[in-house]
C-alpha cells in the first residue's frame, strides 16, 4: 500500500492566510529557509509550523475518519492489518498516514538521509507534511513507534531489556566462536563481551539528555512543548509561558524522578551480580574475581550450591566420569535435577596443574537463546572432540550434589543463554489506555472545533465592532485584517482551551496505578507464608485490566497442582487402604482428619509422610504377606537414587515424583529402600536388612506405560516386580486373577474418580532356567546393532507376561490450596478458564474433574483427539450440532433457523443451554488453529463452559492465548509458573506468575506474581474490580472537571470580543489541575471502595460491569462531558447574571473582571470539591484531608496570591492585589457561589438517586443490604469441600521422560561411598504391640435438621421418629456457638405427633453472625434411659427456609386468551425489612402432570404467558431468601385459575379462585409451620413472636415544604418522566421476564452442591448453582 | 543433601521477613465514612436547599426592590457633543450638554452616581493586559517592556505615564447633578473620593516620590487622549491626584463585560440632602469629552442606592425562588417516584 494514494491532501494549511503565506508553500523548511530571507519575519515562523502541522494532522484525522466506519465495528485500518497497529510489520498501517522508515534503517540514518538527499523513503523534506499526520497515528493508537521506525523502536525496547540494542549494532553478527582455553590473548582478539551485564539505562551524565529525550518522545509530553513554544509568541500568548511550564516541569520531574528510582535499582542490581565471586584459574591458581572480570577462555572453579557465572563447556568435576548435577529452575523452571557429564578426555584433569596446560580449541556456534541446543567441537591435542548441550554448564543453573567442578567459559555476560533468553518485555496496554488515547484524540477534534468556532467569532468581532473600537484598542503590530486577527486568536484560544487534555491526566493515571500496585504488593492475604513470597505487581500499567478479564488460561503442573506426588491409597490383594477415618470407623470427610499414623515405630521413617488409615501398618505388623509383596514391589522396582548423609537420614532423589511418592510410602511401611549399586537394591525390610540382587531394569517408556525389574533375592528366588498403568498391566495378568482383578478394577475405579493417579503392581516369579535363556537373548539383542529398541521392547514384551497380580496405588496429585473453590468463583464471575497444559489427556482430565472444571453434571465432555486435518474438523462440527441440537430440543418456545449462516454460528452458539467440556490434544490444537479452522475452533470452545487443551507445546498455548485475543476482543490472562509458560504470559493481555518452586522464568516474564493460584481471585475480584472501579471514577471525574474548568472561556469568549481572555488568574489556571483539584481525585481512585472486599467475593457477578465495560466507555465520557458542560455554563451564567448590573453594598461595581474571576473561580473550586464528595464513596482519613485541604489551600493561595507583599516584589504579575478580601467580603459573591453550588449539584445528586432507586447496578444493592443488615451481620459464605464420585479412570500418571534406569545399570552415578552396605538394626517400638480400639458405632441418635422461617425468627430443630415415643420422653436440645466458651443455651423440645416429629425452638443467642456455625447437641431420654444426639453443626444462613408463600391466586387478564397473572403474597413469617424473598412459579394446565417452572421471580406477582386457551390451570409458588441462602420453601397450596375467554365463545364464571392458607392457630400460625398442629396445639409455650408489623412508607418529609411551581420545577419534572417513562413501562412487564429482573438477581456463591449430598436440608432445585443451598456442613 | 535450605537464594543475607505488613492502611481497611444516597438523605438534601433557597430568594427579592434606580442615556441626548467628539481634531473643545430628568419622590438614603457605558470592551484580552502596575505604583520602570504598547511612548521617545490603552481610553466626561428648586439651581454636592477600594487607593496606586506631583512626572506625558496630564487629575485635593486620583482608579479596575457602570460620585448627604435627594427636577450638566459613538457605544449616567446585596439587580432573587422551588418540586418527584417503585417492589406486603 502506497504512501501516495493515501497520502493526506495538503488544503487546509494552506488556508487562513493565503497572503502572508505566498512565499512559503506549506512547508516548515521552506519557511524556515525563508526566514533569514525578507520579508518573512522570524517570529511569524512557529506560528505557520504550527499552522502548517495542524493542518496536516486535522487532515490526517479526516483520513482516519474515512476509514473509521462508526456504524460497523469493522475499520478497514484494522481489517487490514489483523487488528494490529503497527508501524513496522508487513502488515504496517501507519504509512496510510505517514511513512515511516524501514526496518532496517536506523533513525539517525533516515534523519541524515532526510535531511539530505531526499526521498528514498518516501516522504520529501517536510517536517509538516510528515510530523502532522505522524502525531495523528501516534494518538489513535499506533503509538510512538511511528515517530521512530526501527531507530527509535529499539530504543523504547532498551528502556524495558537490557541495553543489548546498542551491543548488537556495534558488533558485526557472529558466524561461529572460537575459544581458547588459558589464552586471554589470543581471545581478545574477537572482542567477546565480557562477563559484565549491564541492564541499566543511564549514568548520571547520560542521565538528563537521554531520559528527556525519552519523555518527550511522550506526544503528551510534546504537545505541551509545542504549547509552551506557541505561548512564547506575543501576539498569541493568551497565557503567561508559566501556566504551561510549571505542569509541565512537574511532570517531566515525577517521571524522571521514578526511572531514576528504577535505574538506580537496576544498577544495585547490576552491582550484586557482577560483584559475585568465583575462581577463576589464573597462571596455574586459583583466584579470586568478581564476575565481570570473568573472560571468554577463562577455567573457573566451581562449587556445590553455586550459580553457575556464565555459560561453560565442563571440563571435570568430582564425580566419577565428569558427572555433574545441575538444578536449571532459574533457566527452564525445572526443578529436578539434570545430570551433565565432561567428555572423557577432559574429565581426567582434576587438579590445577593439569587445567592449567589445557590448551584446547572451542569452535562452536554463536550466541543463540536455544537452551537446549548445542553444537560445537573442541580441538585438542590434533583430535576433534564434538561438543553437545549435555557438555554445558549454563549461566543460571546452580550445581549441586557435586563437591567442584571446573568449566570453560564459552559466553559471557550478555552472550550467554540466559540473557540472550531474557526476552525484551513486550509493552502492554491496557483497553482503557487505548480509550484514553481515542478519546483525547476526540477531545482534540473538540478543541480544534471551539478554537475554529471562536476564531470565526473572533473575525467577525474584529471585522464588525473590533474595528470601530480601533482608537481605544489598535489592532497589533502586523495584524492588518479581521480575517487573520482571527486566525490568531485560533492559536490563543488553542492554548487556553488545552487544559480539555490534562497534561496531569497521565501522571495522574500512572500516580493511580502504581498506587495500585503497591496494595497488591502490600496485600497480606495475598503472602503465601510457607513459601514466604507476597504478591508482586511487576508492571503498574495494567492494574485496572485486571478488573476486565473474561478469559484466563491457565497451566496445570505447578499452577493448578503443587506437583506434589502423596501417596494416598492402595488397594492389596482385593483390600483398599487410605480412606480417612474417624474415631468411630466411619468415613470420615476430609478436612477433620483425625491423627495420623503413627510411623514412630520405624527409625527410618519420614516424618513428613502421612497416612490416615491404620489398617495398612496394622496389616504390615501382622504379616500379611501380600501387603509385605507389595512394599517390597515398591521398595524394588523404581529408579530413585538414595543418599544417606548420616545414619538413617536417607534422601531419595527421584526423576518423576510420582515414583517418589511411592519409595517413601514403602519407606514409611518398613520397607526402607537404602542403597543400591548397578547390581544390587539393599532394603531394609522390617528393621532386617536385605540385599535383592537386580538382574535387570526394564526401563519404562511412553509405550509400554509400566517399568519392571527383575531381583534375586537373597533366598536365591528369581521374581519380576512391574509396575504400569492399570489399561496395559491388567491385560497382562494370569487369568487365575480374574476375581481379584474385578475387585481391583472396582478399587481403580473409586480412586480415579477421586481424581488419584492409579498404577497397578504386579509380580512375577522366573525360573532360574527361562531367565538365563532370556537374559542371554536380552544381552544379544543390546548389543545389536539394528532394531535395537525393537527388539528389546519385544523381550520386555515376553517377559512381562501371566503376572499376578499384588494390587494398586492411588497417588493424590496435590492440588494447590483453594484450586477447587478459586475456579467455582471465578467461573460465577463470568470469566472462561482454559487450562493449556503439556500433560497428558488423562491426567490433565483428571485434574480438570477435581478442580470442578469438569463436573459430572455436565451434558458432555467432547474430546477431540483427530490427528488429520478432516477428523479435526468433524469432530468440531459434531461437537457443536450436538450442543445445538441440545439446545434445540429443550424447546424453549421458539425455534431456531435451521439455516445457519457462519456469522450467526456465534450467537446460536453463545446462547446454548447445557454445560459443555471440549478436551483437545496438541495434534489436534495444531490442526485446529491452522487459518481455515481457527474461527470454527474457537466458536467450539468458547460454547463450552471448560476447555482443556493437553499436549500443548508453549508456542501452542500462546497460539490458543492470540486466537482469543484476536477473535473474541476479550482481556485475557494467562498464568504460569514454569518456562513452558513464558510465552503465553507474554501473549496475553495479562502475565501472571506463579512464584514458587519452579523457576522464576514464568515470573520474570509476568506482570503479577503470586505463589498460589487461589490468590487469583483475590487479585481479580477484589485488586482488579477496585483498580478499574477506580480507575473509571478516577477519568470520568477528571474529564468532568477540566471540561467545567475550562468551558467557562468559551462561554466568556462571546462577552470579550472573542479576544481569548481567559476567565480566571493565570496562577488559578496554573495551580488548578496541580494543586486544588488533584489530590482529592488522586485519594479517590487510590483509595475509593465501592463494596468491602469480601462482598466482591461473595457476589462473584459484580465482577461483571468491568467485563462488560461499562463504567468507562465512550458513552459515559460524553455524560461527564454533558456534565462538564452543563456546569461550565451554569458556572458562566449565573455569575454573570449577578454581576452584570449589580454593584457592591458600598456602592462600588461589582462586576469588574477580577471579581468577576474570583468569584467563578471559587464556585468551580466549590463545585468540584462537592462533586469529588459525592463520587467519593469511601472517606478515609486522607480523603478528608486532602479534600479539605484542597479548599484550604485554594483559599489559602487566593489570599496569598492577593495579597500586598506578593504584589509590591512583582506588581505586573500578582495584578489581583486585595481582590480576594474585596469581594469575598460581599455576601452577593458568597450567595452566587452557592446558587452555583446548588444548582450544578442538585441535578447530579437527583439522576443518581433516581438510577440507584429504579436502576440500581449489582454494586448499589449490595451495598445497600449491607446498610440495612447493619445491626445483624450477616455472611453468607459456605463453601463445601465435595468428594466428586464420578466413574472416570484416571492414566497411567507417570513421568514421560525415559527414567534413569540405564544409567543405574551402568553404574555410572554410583559412589564408591555408597556402595558400602551400612549396618542398621531396626528397633522394635513400642507401638508395635499397640493395638487399636476401635469404637462400636453409638446406637441410633436424633438426627437434628434445623429450619428457620425468617431472618428475624428462631431457628426450628426437629427429628422424625419412627415410632411414638413413650410417655414421660423428654427431649433437650443445647446449642452454643462453635469455636466459642460460652455455656449453651438449654430447649425444651415438644413432640408433635401428627408429624412424628420433636421439635425445639432454638432461640438464637443474641449478636450471632448468620454465618458463624452453632453446635447443636440434643439428648432424649426417657425413665429407660437416654440417648445422646451427635452434635450437629448448623449456620444460621443454611437453615434458612421461608414458609411458603401465602394467598396465591390466579386471575385472567382481560383479553389475553393466553394469559393468566398469578398473585401472591409473602409469607407471614417473613419480616421483608431485611431480606426479600424470591419466588419460583410453576404451572401446568389441569390436564397435563408437568410443571412449567418459572425462576428468579422477584415480584410476588407474575404473568404466565404461554396459558393454554380456555385451560385451567394449577399455580404454586415457592420462596427463597433472595440470595439464595437456605433452602426453597414448600410449594404452597394450588391455585387454579382459566384464562381469558372471549365471551363469544363460551361464557363462563371462572373467577379468581383463591387458595388462603389456613392459619388454625394465632400463636403458631407465624412461628411453626402449620403441618405440625394436630392435638398438640394446647401445648403452647410460643416465645416472643414478631409480628411484621405494618409500616408507613410515607415521607415525613412530604408535609415539611409546600412551594409553589415554577417553570425550572415543571421542566425537570418534565425531563424525569420522560427519562424513566421507558423504565416505569419496562417495569410493568418485568415479572413476565425473569431476565427482566436481571439487577436484582444477586447471584451469591452457592457452592456446586454435591448431588450426593445426603443433607435433609439441602434440596436439589434446578434453580443452577446460584440458587442452590447450603447443606449442612 | 541441602534439600531444606535450597528454598534460600545464595546470597546468603539474611531475609527480613517479606510479608506485608499489617496495618490497615495497607490491607485498605482504612476507617472510612461510606456516604449512600438514601431516600432520607436525598429528600431532606431537597427539601432543605429549596426551603433555603426559597428563603433567601424572597428575600433578596423584597430588599431588591426598595432599592430606587434612574438610569439616563445621554448618548443621543447629546448628539451635538458627539458628533463634534467624532472629529478627534476637537479635541480640546468643550462641549456640555444638560440632561432633566424629574424624581417624583425622593430618594433616601445614600444616593450613588454611575456612569454606565455599553459596547465598550475593557475585557478585551489585549485591553486588560495594556497597562503596567509597577508604574502605577509609582516605579521608575522601563515601559517599553510591558504591554502598553502602542500607548508607551510618543514617536520622540517621551514615555506616557500612565502607559496602556485601559489609561488612555479613561472615562472623561464630567457629570454634575444641579437641583432646580423654585428656578434656582442648587449644585447637588458630591464626593469625589473615597470610592475606590481601599487596597487600590491605598496599595494598588502611588504617585511616585517627589516634593511634589508634578516634578514628580516629569519626563513624561499624558496619554494621547488625555486633555490633561495626570498630575492635574485633581487640583483640588492632593491625595486625590496623579495616580491615586479615584476616577482613574475606579478606570484602571477593569470591567468584566462590555456593558458596566463604573461609580462616578456619591452623593454628599449635607444640608438639604442630608437625607439623600428630595423630590424635585434635576440637571445633569455633563461636559462631554468622551466619544463612544464610533464603536456603538452608549453612555448612561445612573442614581441608584443600595441594600445589602448591593445594587438592584433582581437575577440572584430570582434565580433562588426559581431553583428553591425547582428543588422542592424535585423532591416531590423523587418521592414520587421512589413510592411508586416501592409499591411495585412490595406489592402484597401489606
Amino acid at each position: 500500500m502506497g504512501s501516495s494514494l493515501f497520502s493526506p491532501p495538503v488544503f487546509f494549511a494552506d488556508g487562513p492566510s493565503p497572503r502572508a503565506l505566498a512565499g512559503a508553500p506549506l512547508n516548515p523548511a521552506l519557511s524556515l529557509a525563508t526566514c533569514p530571507l525578507q520579508p518573512f519575519p522570524w517570529w511569524k515562523f512557529p506560528i505557520f509550523v504550527a499552522a502548517q502541522t495542524s493542518g496536516a494532522f486535522i487532515t490526517a484525522g479526516a483520513i482516519y475518519a474515512l476509514y473509521y466506519r462508526t456504524g460497523r465495528r469493522v475499520e478497514a485500518v484494522r481489517r487490514y492489518s489483523n487488528g494490529t497497529l503497527a508501524a513496522s510489520s508487513p502488515w504496517e498501517t501507519a504509512s496510510i498516514f505517514a511513512t515511516c522508515p524501514a526496518g532496517y534503517l536506523s533513525f539517525s540514518n533516515g534523519f541524515l538521509d532526510q535531511i539530505s538527499l531526499g526521498s528514498n523513503c518516501g516522504c520529501p523534506v517536510n517536517p509538516a507534511r510528515d510530523f502532522g499526520p505522524r502525531l495523528f497515528p501516534c494518538v489513535v493508537g499506533w503509538g510512538a513507534e511511528v515517530f521512530g521506525g526501527a531507530g527509535l523502536a529499539s530504543g523504547g525496547v532498551q528502556r524495558g531489556g537490557l541495553g543489548r540494542g546498542a551491543d548488537g549494532a556495534r558488533r558485526v553478527a557472529e558466524e561461529e566462536r572460537r575459544v581458547r582455553a588459558n589464552a586471554r590473548e589470543y581471545n581478545e582478539k574477537f572482542q567477546y563481551a565480557s562477563n559484565c551485564i549491564k541492564t541499566s539505562k543511564y549514568n548520571i551524565i547520560t542521565f538528563l539528555p537521554v531520559n528527556l529525550f525519552e519523555q518527550f518522545q511522550e506526544v503528551a509530553n510534546t504537545y505541551f512543548l509545542f504549547l509552551l513554544i506557541l505561548q512564547l509568541i506575543p501576539q498569541i500568548s493568551s497565557l503567561s509561558w508559566f501556566t504551561t511550564i510549571v505542569p509541565l516541569v512537574l511532570v517531566l520531574t515525577i517521571t524522571a524522578v521514578k526511572d531514576a528510582t528504577d535505574d538506580y535499582f537496576r544498577h544495585k542490581s547490576d552491582n550484586q551480580v557482577n560483584n559475585r565471586q568465583s575462581q577463576v584459574l589464573i597462571g596455574g591458581v586459583l583466584r579470586q574475581e568478581q564476575w565481570m572480570n570473568v573472560r571468554v577462555g577463562d577455567i573457573i572453579k566451581l562449587e556445590n550450591n553455586q550459580f553457575v557465572a556464565a555459560d561453560l563447556l565442563l571440563l571435570s568435576s568430582s564425580e566419577p566420569h565428569g558427572l555433574c548435577y545441575i538444578e536449571t529452575a532459574e533457566l527452564d523452571g525445572e526443578t529436578n535435577m539434570k545430570v551433565r557429564q565432561a567428555i572423557p578426555v577432559t574429565s581426567e584433569l582434576g587438579d590445577t596443574s593439569k587445567l592449567a596446560r589445557f590448551d584446547g580449541e572451542v569452535i562452536c556456534e554463536p550466541p543463540n537463546n536455544k537452551l537446549d541446543k548445542f553444537g560445537g567441537m573442541l580441538y585438542w591435542k590434533e583430535n576433534k572432540y564434538p561438543l553437545s548441550n549435555q557438555n554445558m554448564l549454563l549461566r543460571g543453573c546452580v550445581l549441586r550434589n557435586t563437591e567442584w567442578c571446573f568449566g570453560l567459559v564459552i559466553f559471557a555476560g550478555p552472550d550467554t543463554k540466559l540473557m540472550q533468553n531474557s526476552g525484551r518485555t513486550k509493552f502492554k496496554r491496557t483497553s482503557i489506555d487505548r480509550l484514553m488515547n481515542t478519546l483525547v484524540l476526540w477531545i482534540f477534534g473538540f478543541l480544534v472545533c471551539m478554537g475554529v468556532i471562536l476564531a470565526i467569532g473572533n473575525a467577525i468581532w474584529e471585522h464588525e465592532v473590533g474595528v470601530c473600537f480601533q482608537i481605544y484598542l489598535p489592532w497589533d503590530e502586523g495584524v492588518h485584517s479581521a480575517f487573520f486577527s482571527g486566525f490568531l486568536s485560533f492559536w490563543s484560544y488553542i492554548i487556553i482551551l488545552n487544559t480539555v487534555v490534562p497534561i496531569s491526566l497521565y501522571v495522574s493515571v500512572e500516580v493511580i496505578r502504581l498506587g495500585h500496585s503497591y496494595f497488591i504488593n502490600w496485600d497480606k492475604k495475598m503472602y503465601c507464608a510457607k513459601r514466604r513470597t507476597p504478591a508482586e505487581a511487576r508492571t503498574t500499567t495494567l492494574n485496572e485490566e485486571l478488573g476486565q478479564v473474561e478469559y484466563i488460561f491457565s497451566d496445570k503442573t505447578g499452577t493448578l497442582t503443587q506437583n506434589i506426588m502423596v501417596f494416598s491409597k492402595c488397594s492389596v490383594n482385593g483390600h483398599s487402604y487410605g480412606d480417612v477415618q474417624d474415631v468411630l470407623g466411619h468415613k470420615a470427610e476430609l478436612g477433620e482428619k483425625p491423627e495420623p499414623v503413627d510411623f514412630s515405630f520405624n527409625p527410618l521413617a519420614d516424618p513428613r509422610f502421612q497416612f490416615w488409615d491404620p489398617s495398612l501398618l496394622e496389616a504390615v505388623k501382622l504379616g500379611d504377606p501380600h501387603v509385605h509383596e507389595f512394599f517390597r514391589l515398591l521398595s524394588l522396582c523404581h529408579t530413585v537414587m538414595s543418599e544417606e548423609k548420616s545414619e538413617g537420614e536417607l534422601y531419595y532423589k527421584a526423576q518423576s515424583p510420582d515414583e517418589g511418592a511411592l519409595v517413601t510410602a514403602a519407606r514409611n511401611f518398613g520397607f526402607v529402600f537404602r542403597s543400591r549399586t548397578p547390581k544390587t537394591i539393599t532394603v531394609h525390610e522390617l528393621g532386617r536388612a536385605i540385599t535383592y540382587q537386580l538382574l535387570a531394569i526394564l526401563d519404562f517408556n511412553n509405550i509400554r506405560k509400566r517399568m519392571s525389574v527383575i531381583v534375586r533375592s537373597p533366598e536365591g528366588k528369581i521374581r519380576l516386580y512391574c509396575k504400569g498403568a492399570d489399561t496395559i498391566l491388567l491385560e497382562r495378568l494370569h487369568p487365575i486373577n480374574q476375581d481379584l482383578t474385578n475387585v481391583t478394577t472396582d478399587h481403580l475405579n473409586e480412586y480415579a474418580g477421586e481424581g488419584l493417579r492409579t498404577l497397578v503392581l504386579a509380580y512375577k516369579d522366573l525360573e532360574e532356567s527361562y531367565y538365563e535363556d532370556w537374559s542371554e537373548r536380552l544381552h544379544r539383542a543390546g548389543s545389536a546393532p539394528e532394531a535395537r529398541e525393537d527388539r528389546l521392547a519385544h523381550l520386555y514384551d515376553e517377559v512381562e507376561y501371566d503376572m499376578m497380580l499384588l494390587g494398586a496405588t492411588a497417588i493424590e496429585d496435590k492440588l494447590q490450596q483453594g484450586v477447587p473453590e478459586t475456579i467455582a468463583i471465578l467461573t460465577l464471575a463470568n470469566i472462561k478458564i482454559w487450562v493449556l497444559t503439556g500433560d497428558k489427556q488423562e491426567t490433565a482430565v483428571n485434574i480438570g474433574y477435581s478442580c470442578k472444571m469438569l463436573t459430572d453434571d455436565m451434558t458432555e465432555v467432547f474430546v477431540v483427539t483427530g490427528h488429520t486435518v478432516l477428523e479435526v474438523r468433524e469432530e468440531l462440527r459434531k461437537a457443536r450440532e450436538k450442543m445445538m441440537d441440545a439446545s434445540r430440543s429443550m424447546g424453549n418456545g421458539f425455534s431456531y433457523q435451521e439455516k445457519l449462516s457462519s456469522s450467526k454460528l456465534t450467537s446460536v452458539l453463545e446462547a446454548i443451554a447445557g454445560e459443555y467440556a471440549l478436551v483437545i490434544n496438541g495434534h489436534s490444537l495444531a490442526h485446529a488453529l491452522e487459518a481455515d479452522m481457527e474461527v470454527e475452533f474457537l466458536e467450539t470452545a468458547c460454547a463450552c463452559k471448560a476447555v482443556i487443551c493437553c499436549r500443548v507445546t508453549p508456542l501452542q498455548k500462546a497460539q490458543v492465548v492470540e486466537l482469543v485475543k484476536k477473535y473474541k476482543k476479550a482481556v485475557t490472562l494467562a498464568i504460569g509458573d514454569g518456562a513452558n509458560d513464558v510465552s503465553m504470559i507474554k501473549t496475553a493481555h495479562i502475565g501472571v506468575g506463579i512464584s514458587g518452586q519452579e523457576g522464576i522464568q514464568a515470573v520474570l516474564a509476568s506482570d503479577y506474581s503470586f505463589s498460589q493460584f487461589k490468590f487469583l481471585q483475590r487479585l481479580l475480584l477484589v485488586h482488579g474490580r477496585w483498580s478499574y472501579l477506580r480507575m473509571c471514577k478516577f477519568l470520568c471525574y477528571f474529564f468532568y472537571k477540566n471540561f467545567a474548568f475550562t468551558m467557562v472561556h468559551f462561554w466568556f469568549g462571546f462577552f470579550c470580543g472573542f479576544s481569548a481572555q481567559t476567565v480566571y488568574d493565570q496562577y488559578f489556571i496554573t495551580l488548578y489541575n496541580i494543586v486544588y483539584t488533584s489530590l482529592p481525585v488522586l485519594a479517590m481512585g487510590v483509595f475509593d471502595q465501592d463494596v468491602p472486599e469480601q462482598r466482591s467475593m461473595e457476589y462473584p457477578k459484580l465482577y461483571e460491569p468491568g467485563q462488560l465495560n461499562l463504567l468507562f466507555n465512550k458513552r459515559e465520557f460524553f455524560i461527564c462531558i454533558a456534565q462538564g458542560i452543563y456546569t461550565s455554563v451554569l458556572m458562566f451564567f449565573i455569575p454573570y447574571g449577578v454581576f452584570a448590573d449589580a454593584t457592591r453594598d458600598d456602592g462600588a461595581q461589582l462586576a469588574d473582571y477580577q471579581s468577576f474571576a474570583v468569584t467563578v473561580a471559587t464556585s468551580l473550586v466549590i463545585v468540584v470539591s462537592v462533586q469529588i464528595g459525592l463520587d467519593t464513596g469511601f472517606w478515609t482519613a486522607i480523603n478528608h484531608f486532602f479534600i479539605w485541604g484542597s479548599l484550604a489551600a485554594y483559599f489559602a493561595i487566593l489570599f496569598a496570591m492577593h495579597s500586598d507583599g506578593l504584589f509590591q516584589m512583582f506588581p505586573n504579575q500578582f495584578r489581583f492585589v486585595g481582590n480576594a478580601q474585596n469581594t469575598l467580603a460581599q455576601p452577593t459573591v458568597w450567595l452566587t457561589i452557592a446558587l452555583t453550588t446548588v444548582v450544578c449539584i442538585m441535578p447530579v445528586v437527583a439522576f443518581r438517586f433516581l438510577k440507584l432507586d429504579l436502576k440500581p447496578e449489582l454494586s448499589d444493592t449490595v451495598r445497600y443490604t449491607q446498610l440495612v443488615r447493619k445491626k445483624q451481620k450477616t455472611q453468607h459464605r459456605c463453601m463445601r469441600r465435595v468428594g466428586r464420585v464420578g466413574s472416570r479412570r484416571s492414566g497411567y500418571a507417570f513421568s514421560h521422560q525415559e527414567g534413569f534406569g540405564e544409567l543405574i545399570m551402568s553404574g555410572k552415578n554410583m559412589r564408591l561411598s555408597s556402595l558400602a552396605l551400612s549396618s542398621f538394626a531396626a528397633r522394635p517400638s513400642a507401638g508395635w504391640i499397640e493395638t487399636l480400639r476401635k469404637k462400636k458405632g453409638p446406637p441410633e441418635t436424633p438426627g437434628v435438621s434445623g429450619s428457620r422461617g425468617s431472618h428475624d425468627k428462631d431457628v426450628l430443630c426437629g427429628w422424625p421418629l419412627r415410632a411414638k415415643p413413650s410417655p414421660g420422653t423428654r427431649a433437650m436440645l443445647w446449642v452454643k456457638r462453635r469455636f466459642a466458651a460460652e455455656n449453651a443455651t438449654e430447649q425444651r423440645c415438644r413432640y408433635f405427633s401428627k408429624a412424628q416429629k420433636f421439635v425445639c425452638r432454638v432461640k438464637v443467642p443474641p449478636g450471632v453472625d448468620d454465618t458463624k456455625p452453632l453446635v447443636v447437641s440434643t439428648c432424649v431420654n426417657n425413665g429407660a434411659g437416654g440417648s445422646a444426639g451427635e452434635d450437629r453443626i448448623i449456620t444460621l444462613s443454611s437453615v434458612l427456609k421461608p414458609d411458603p408463600p401465602l394467598n396465591v391466586t390466579v386471575e385472567a387478564l382481560e383479553k389475553a386468551p393466553q394469559r393468566l397473572r398469578g398473585n401472591w403474597s409473602y409469607p407471614s413469617s417473613w419480616d421483608p425489612r431485611f431480606y426479600w424473598l424470591r419466588f419460583q412459579v410453576r404451572y401446568r394446565p389441569e390436564p397435563t402432570q408437568a410443571f412449567t417452572e418459572v425462576d428468579q421471580v422477584t415480584t410476588t406477582w407474575l404473568d404466565i404467558r404461554d396459558a393454554w386457551r380456555g385451560t385451567r390451570h394449577v399455580v404454586q409458588v415457592r420462596a427463597q431468601e433472595e440470595f439464595g441462602h437456605g433452602t426453597w420453601s414448600e410449594w404452597s397450596r394450588e391455585a387454579v385459575g382459566t384464562p381469558w375467554t372471549d365471551p363469544r365463545d363460551l361464557t363462563s364464571e371462572m373467577g379468581p379462585f383463591s387458595s388462603q392458607f389456613p392459619m388454625e392457630d394465632g400463636t403458631y400460625g407465624v412461628t411453626l409451620p402449620p403441618e405440625l398442629f394436630g392435638e398438640d396445639a394446647d401445648d403452647a409455650a410460643g416465645g416472643a413472636i414478631v409480628e411484621a408489623s405494618a409500616r408507613s412508607v410515607a415521607s415525613p418529609y412530604a408535609a415539611l415544604v409546600a412551594g409553589g411551581s415554577l417553570l425550572l420545577g415543571i421542566a425537570l419534572f418534565v425531563a424525569i418522566v420522560v427519562r424513566y417513562r421507558r423504565t416505569w413501562r419496562t417495569g410493568g412487564q418485568r415479572g413476565a421476564k425473569p431476565e427482566g429482573e436481571g439487577q436484582h438477581v444477586l447471584v451469591p456463591l452457592g457452592p456446586p452442591s454435591s448431588p450426593l449430598s445426603e443433607t435433609p436440608l439441602s434440596q436439589v432445585t434446578p434453580g443452577g448453582p446460584g440458587a442452590r443451598s447450603c447443606g449442612r456442613p | 543433601m541441602k534439600d531444606k535450605t535450597s528454598f534460600i537464594p545464595q546470597e546468603g543475607e539474611a531475609r527480613p521477613s517479606r510479608c506485608p505488613d499489617n496495618s490497615a492502611f495497607k490491607q485498605q481497611k482504612l476507617p472510612a465514612w461510606k456516604p449512600q444516597l438514601t431516600i432520607a438523605s436525598v429528600l431532606s438534601s431537597f427539601f432543605l436547599t429549596g426551603a433555603f433557597c426559597l428563603s433567601v430568594g424572597v428575600c433578596l427579592i423584597l430588599s431588591a426592590n426598595s432599592v430606587r434606580e434612574i438610569q439616563i442615556d445621554y448618548s443621543d441626548k447629546c448628539s451635538d457633543c458627539s458628533k463634534l467628539r467624532e472629529n478627534s481634531s476637537n479635541w480640546n473643545k468643550e462641549c456640555h450638554c444638560s440632561v432633566n430628568f424629574t424624581l417624583k419622590e425622593g430618594i433616601l438614603g445614600d444616593v450613588f452616581m454611575y456612569y454606565g457605558l455599553q459596547n465598550f470592551y475593557q475585557n478585551h484580552r489585549r485591553y486588560v493586559i495594556s497597562r503596567s502596575d509597577a508604574q502605577l505604583l509609582g516605579r521608575n520602570v522601563n515601559i517599553q517592556k510591558s504591554y502598553c504598547a502602542p500607548f508607551t511612548t510618543y514617536r520622540n521617545g517621551t514615555p506616557m505615564a500612565p502607559c496602556g490603552a485601559i489609561a488612555n481610553s479613561m472615562f472623561n466626561d464630567t457629570i454634575d447633578l444641579f437641583y432646580n428648586l423654585n428656578s434656582s439651581v442648587i449644585q447637588v454636592p458630591l464626593l469625589k473620593t473615597g470610592n475606590s477600594w481601599w487596597t487600590d487607593k491605598n496599595v494598588k496606586f502611588r504617585n511616585p516620590e517627589s516634593y511634589n506631583l508634578s516634578s514628580a512626572f516629569a519626563g513624561t506625558a499624558r496619554p494621547p487622549y488625555w486633555q490633561k496630564p495626570v498630575y492635574l487629575l485633581d487640583e483640588e485635593d492632593e491625595r486625590n491626584n496623579g495616580y491615586v486620583n479615584d476616577d482613574f482608579i475606579i478606570w484602571m479596575r477593569v470591567s468584566a463585560f462590555p456593558t458596566f457602570r463604573n461609580l462616578y460620585r456619591r452623593v454628599s448627604r449635607i444640608r438639604k440632602f442630608a437625607d439623600g435627594l428630595p423630590a424635585g427636577n434635576y440637571t445633569f450638566r455633563i461636559s462631554y469629552n468622551f466619544p463612544v459613538t464610533k464603536f456603538k457605544g452608549r453612555k448612561h449616567v445612573i442614581l441608584s442606592t443600595v441594600v445589602w446585596s448591593g445594587g438592584s439587580n433582581p437575577f440572584l432573587g430570582i434565580a433562588y425562588v426559581a431553583s428553591g422551588t425547582a428543588a422542592t418540586l424535585a423532591g416531590f418527584v423523587i418521592t414520587a417516584i421512589h413510592l411508586k417503585l416501592r409499591k411495585k417492589k412490595t406489592y402484597f406486603q401489606k
